[in-house]
């Protein structure tokens, strides 16, 4: 008969998935057969084991690779970059200042003409709307060469 | 001469540990929906899983200089997984009463269902609601076993700790799942 001191529930688990040295898995076997608690104990395990097991695994909802190649090679951020902003800066500089330098030929061709309408560069600049400035050089011809 | 895809996972590393990513492409494929599955259980989320899964692979890819080629592949990859997973775990700061969505991915077939009482997408939610009341060790332990088929020993490397602390989760993890199930009175 097998005394109480040897109960197995702590071994169950190891038993049932295979993982205990034969003589162990005897030991078990044969208290399982005589121990009513044991035995419970077993059975129990074995229900819990399949429920477990009655679960299906998952699937991924999305492919893994395209986010991990993203990610390992970079695209090129589509933001402005430092370098080519400071190009663009430099070349709207670079057109502002022959802007200016034609309109200067230009106020001076036709400097009487400024000081006739009373406008000056600054207020020229203000004005901001190429009709606008239109205007002003057909008005200030009109003045001038009328 | 061998495809690329009859390589083993040892030698797929081995070559994208030199920049050949296509090696990179089907070691993933290989080992996506394992892990996927791994991390859904870990934590009860499909959203989360999907994401851990991505951060594990990336990793994997980024970090593959530094896997050494012993056929342990498996436990290397699963150890990052299960890490992450516990990370995530912690930052939630609500370990234990994690709610797990029930969004059902897989339908089994009328023949492999248990004979039990119970609808299949309701034993689906005890089994899931059980592992998330259960420390998240010994939910890696029991998850590792009954779902990835994992030896003691393959379960202590990846959970870099001894066969008989494995053991003692595992005991520990089923009798709590008892526990449940029979409050909940899943099982007669």
């Amino acid at each position: 008969m097998t005394g109480r001191s040897d109960h197995v529930e702590n071994r169950i688990q190891a038993f049932l998935d295979n993982e205990l040295a034969p003589h162990e898995v005897e030991r078990v076997r044969s208290h399982c057969a005589e121990c009513p608690r044991c035995r419970k104990a077993l059975e129990q395990a074995v229900a819990v084991r399949d429920i477990l097991h009655a679960d299906r695994n998952a699937i991924p909802l999305r492919p893994m690779w395209p986010h991990v190649r993203g990610r390992l090679n970079p695209i090129p951020s589509r933001r402005i970059r430092p370098a080519f902003a400071l190009g663009v800066a430099a070349a709207g500089l670079a057109g502002i200042l022959l802007g200016v330098s034609v309109g200067s030929i230009k106020g001076d061709r036709y400097g009487e003409a400024f000081i006739d309408t009373g406008y000056s560069t600054e207020s020229v600049d203000a004005l901001q709307t190429p009709a606008t400035l239109s205007e002003l050089y057909f008005s200030t011809l009109g003045t001038n060469g009328s | 001469m061998n495809e690329i895809t009859d390589l083993t996972d040892d030698e797929l590393m081995t070559r994208g540990a030199s920049g050949d990513q296509d090696s990179l492409r089907i070691l993933i494929e290989r080992w996506e929906t394992p892990v996927f599955a791994f991390l859904e259980r870990m934590l009860g989320s499909s959203e989360e899983a999907q994401e851990i899964a991505q951060e594990t692979f990336f990793r994997m890819c980024s970090h593959a200089d530094r896997y050494r080629p012993s056929g342990r592949f498996r436990s290397w990859l699963f150890r990052i997984a299960g890490n992450l997973a516990r990370s995530k775990l912690r930052r939630r700061a609500v370990l234990r009463f994690v709610r797990f969505d029930t969004g059902i991915h897989t339908v089994p077939t009328v023949d492999s269902m248990p004979d039990h009482s119970l609808e299949y997408n309701e034993l689906r939610e005890h089994v899931r609601n059980a592992l998330s009341r259960i420390s998240p060790r010994q939910r890696q332990a029991l998850v590792l076993r009954h779902y990835h088929d994992m030896s003691y020993q393959e379960i202590a490397d990846t959970m870099k700790t001894t066969v008989s602390a494995v053991e003692s989760l595992l005991h520990r993890g089923m009798n709590a799942l008892k526990m449940d199930f029979e409050r909940r009175k899943v099982f007669p």
